[in-house]
């Protein structure tokens, strides 16, 4: 009988801390969720330039020997490309100067592939001016690109006051 | 003549937490913006018991919103809300979101045994997308615990 109680005991004794161990402890979850919206920003620190005045023949560079800044970010999280090019060629009336005698390069301070150190004609509009760097395509950095230009005056071109826009287009 | 025939019954004990949803949305949102009151009419969380012992409420997440690589800090998501119960309510309206489960509610005295109906918490979000933050969809498990 001795021998029974003191197991008992013991046993009550060895249960009890487990007993109190077991805390009840229940849980739910919630997803949450959000979508965040990438931002595409493109700025150009000029909104004109000009050639002044050349002569037929002439090949002459912008006259801001500066050039172009371009300077572009995103937070979307993709690859985006610069791309440069014109809304016509240079106009005076019904006269035009090709896009072939029009040309662009310049320099890029992105750590992305920058296709303009060699000039390259305004009617290639096959390849892109930029392609941003896997760093660059989702942390809003901002990279900007150098473009200038130069112009070959044809010679027979008619004399005139030549206008195009020079549109640069970012794009995923 | 009288004859006697005991009866007994076990009642088990009942620990239990529900919330009216699994999911919230705060859609799209832009670098830079935040989303408050969010989900308008709160999220309800019903905690019942009939163990006797006091009982808490506690809130954490197991990871910051992620989407790939990219994180929003729980710095940026806040919890607050109200309670209809008669215990302790924790939050004090800008509560950051935490990995280690942080004190929401405590059961008020008479809450030790709340059977049939329980005690109902209520619950709101604000988000807060810091600048410059990638795009993308990002997503946590916030995760709500009911202990003694």
């Amino acid at each position: 009988m001795k021998k029974f109680l003191l197991l008992t005991c013991t046993f009550t004794f060895l249960l009890l801390p487990f007993t109190f161990a077991f805390a009840l402890q229940t849980t739910s979850s919630i997803t949450v969720t959000v979508t965040v919206q990438g931002a595409f920003n493109l700025t150009v620190n000029t909104d004109s330039f000009d050639f002044a005045r050349m002569a037929p023949g002439q090949k002459g560079d912008m006259n801001m020997p500066e050039g172009v800044a371009v300077a572009s970010s995103s937070s979307s999280g993709n690859p985006w490309y610069l791309k440069v090019s014109t809304t016509r060629p240079l106009t005076s009336g019904s006269n035009t100067i090709g896009n072939e005698n029009f040309t662009w390069y310049g320099s890029s301070e992105g750590s992305g592939e920058w296709r303009g150190t060699n000039e390259k004609n305004m009617a290639d509009q096959s390849t892109a001016a930029y392609v941003s760097s896997a760093d660059e395509a989702g942390q809003s950095t901002k990279v900007t690109n150098k473009f200038k230009f130069k112009l070959h005056v044809p010679e027979d071109t008619k004399p005139g006051y030549y206008t195009t826009t020079v549109m640069f287009t970012m794009t995923e | 003549m009288n004859g006697e025939c005991p009866i007994s019954v076990v009642v088990g004990s009942y620990f239990r937490l529900s919330v009216d949803r699994g999911a919230i949305d705060f859609e799209k949102m832009k670098p830079g913006e935040t989303k408050d009151n969010v989900p308008v009419e709160g999220i309800i969380i019903t905690s019942k018991t009939n163990v006797g012992d006091p009982w808490y409420l506690k809130i954490s997440n197991d990871s910051p919103l992620s989407s790939g690589p990219y994180v929003i800090p729980n710095s940026s998501f806040i919890w607050y809300g109200w309670t209809d119960g008669a215990g302790t309510w924790y939050g004090t309206g800008t509560n950051q979101m935490t990995f280690v489960p942080e004190l929401m509610y405590s059961s008020g005295a008479n809450e030790k045994n709340n059977l049939p109906n329980g005690t109902n918490s209520h619950l709101k979000f604000k988000l807060t997308v810091p600048k410059g933050q990638p795009g993308g969809k990002y997503l946590s498990n916030v995760k709500l615990t009911l202990t003694e």
